[in-house]
C-alpha cells in the first residue's frame, strides 16, 4: 500500500517484493507440507481402524465356521481326527471369542498378544492360562481400541469365552487399576478365573501409565 | 389361600427329606475306610452309586474339571448341597477317553468346566475318572491325606504391552492439520494485506 501511495518505488521495494514472494512460497510449502503429513496421519490411522474392524469381523465369521461341527456319525475315526486336527492348522485363526454383553464386546482372542493380534482383537498373555486348560487365563487389548468398553465394567457382569471345546463362563469380581511392575494378578490360580488387561488411562496419548484389570471367576453350570 | 400356603410349606419342609431320600442305599451301606473317610469326609452325600470292578468296590461321584493338561487332571467333586471338595489330582493317560455329558471323548478334548463321573476307591484312598466304555482299564491315583498344592506357574515377567501409538498418530494429524490451516491463514492473510 505504501508503496502505491508514494506513486514511485523505492530501491527496496523490490527486495521486499522479493522477500515476501518468497515470505509466502514458503508458508505455502509448509502448508502443504503440513496438510500432507497430517492427511497421511489420520488415513493411517483410520486405515489401522477399518482393518481392525474388518479383521474382526472376518475372524469372528471364521471361528463360527470352524466351530461348526457337522454329522460326524457316518464318518471313519480317522476322518474325524483329521477334520479336527485342520481346525487348527492355521495359526492366524482366533484361538476363542471374548463376549460381555453388557458391554456390547464381542472380539476374537488370539494366540499371543502381539501388535498384529491387538490390532484385530484380543490375545492371550504369554505364560499365562489357556481357556481350556484352567489356571489365570490372562487377556490383553488395546485401551484405544477393542477395550476401550471395559471403562464400564462393572462387579457382577458375565465374561463368556468360547472355545471350540466349551462355552467358559465367567462373572466379575473385581476391577483394579494397579502400576506395570505390580504383577501380582497375573499369578496362575487354582480355580479358574480369566484376567482381562488394558492399559490405564483409556483417555491418554503415548505410554499410559498404569494398567487396568479386570477379575472374573469361573461360573459352574 | 392358606390351604396353598400350607401345602406349599410341607413340600418345602419336605424337600431335603425327599433328597436325603434319593441317596442310593447302597451308598449308605457300604463300608468306607477311615483313611478314606478322612480325606472325603462327605463322601456318603456326594455318592451316587457304588460299582464292583475287579473283586473292588467303588464309589461313583460327580466331578467338576477345574484344571485339564496333558498328563493330570484336577477336579472337585460335587456335593449334593452345590459345594465342592478339595481339589483332587488324577492322573491320566493319552488315548484315555472318558465320557463327557453322555458322548465318549478323547482326553485331549476335554476342557475345564465339564461335569465327569469319577470313582472313589471304597477301602483305599484313590480316584480316578469313569472310562467311556465300561470294559476299559481304570487307573487309580492315590489320594494323599492333605490336597496337595497345585503347581502353579509364577506370574509372567511383565505386563502385556497395551499401548497403540494410534492415538498419538491421530493427534499428530490433526495438530498437523491445524497447523496447516494456521500457515493457510497466514498465507492469505498476507495477500489481502497486500
Amino acid at each position: 500500500m505504501t508503496r502505491q501511495s508514494t506513486g514511485a518505488l523505492s530501491p527496496d521495494s523490490g527486495i521486499i517484493a522479493q522477500m515476501e514472494t518468497r515470505y509466502r512460497a514458503i508458508l505455502q510449502t509448509l502448508q502443504y507440507a503440513c496438510f500432507g503429513c497430517g492427511a497421511l496421519c489420520v488415513s493411517l490411522v483410520a486405515f489401522a481402524r477399518l482393518d481392525g474392524e474388518i479383521g474382526r469381523q472376518e475372524a469372528l465369521s471364521s471361528f463360527v465356521s470352524a466351530n461348526y461341527a457337522p454329522d460326524q456319525s457316518l464318518w471313519s475315526e480317522e476322518r474325524v481326527r483329521d477334520f479336527k486336527a485342520s481346525l487348527s492348522q492355521d495359526a492366524g485363526e482366533p484361538l476363542a471369542v471374548l463376549r460381555i454383553e453388557a458391554l456390547g464386546l464381542e472380539v476374537p482372542v488370539y494366540a499371543t498378544a502381539s501388535d498384529l493380534h491387538l490390532n484385530r482383537g484380543a490375545g492371550l498373555i504369554e505364560g499365562m492360562g489357556q481357556p481350556d486348560s484352567g489356571g489365570n487365563v490372562g487377556i490383553a487389548g488395546h485401551r484405544d481400541g477393542f477395550f476401550r468398553v471395559l471403562k464400564d465394567v462393572a462387579p457382577g457382569q458375565r465374561i463368556e469365552l468360547q472355545t471350540r471345546k466349551q462355552r467358559h463362563r465367567y462373572k466379575v469380581v473385581s476391577v483394579e487399576v494397579v502400576d506395570p511392575t505390580d504383577l501380582k494378578l497375573l499369578a496362575d490360580t487354582v480355580d479358574p478365573t480369566v484376567t482381562l488387561v488394558t492399559c490405564y488411562p483409556f483417555y491418554f496419548l503415548g505410554h499410559a501409565p498404569q494398567r487396568f484389570i479386570v477379575r472374573g471367576t469361573y461360573e459352574w453350570t | 389361600m392358606k390351604f396353598y400356603l400350607a401345602a406349599s410349606s410341607l413340600v418345602l419342609a419336605l424337600l431335603p427329606a425327599v433328597a436325603g431320600a434319593q441317596q442310593p442305599a447302597i451308598c449308605q451301606r457300604v463300608e468306607f475306610s477311615q483313611d478314606v473317610l478322612a480325606r472325603f469326609p462327605n463322601i456318603r452325600q456326594a455318592c451316587l452309586d457304588v460299582i464292583q470292578k475287579g473283586g473292588h468296590e467303588y464309589a461313583v461321584v460327580k466331578a467338576d474339571l477345574i484344571r485339564a493338561t496333558a498328563r493330570r487332571m484336577t477336579v472337585r467333586v460335587k456335593l449334593p448341597d452345590g459345594t465342592r471338595s478339595e481339589p483332587r489330582a488324577v492322573n491320566v493317560s493319552p488315548g484315555f477317553r472318558l465320557n463327557v455329558n453322555g458322548r465318549s471323548t478323547p482326553i485331549e478334548e476335554v476342557a475345564i468346566g465339564q461335569e465327569i463321573t469319577a470313582y472313589l476307591h471304597v477301602s483305599d484312598p484313590g480316584i480316578a475318572l469313569a472310562p467311556a466304555e465300561p470294559s476299559d482299564t481304570v487307573v487309580f491315583t492315590p489320594v494323599p491325606a492333605e490336597p496337595e498344592p497345585e503347581p502353579v506357574a509364577s506370574a509372567p515377567a511383565e505386563m502385556p504391552k497395551t499401548a497403540s501409538r494410534l492415538p498419538l498418530l491421530g493427534a499428530l494429524g490433526v495438530a498437523l492439520l491445524a497447523l496447516g490451516g494456521g500457515f493457510a491463514f497466514l498465507r492469505h492473510r498476507g495477500t489481502y494485506n497486500s
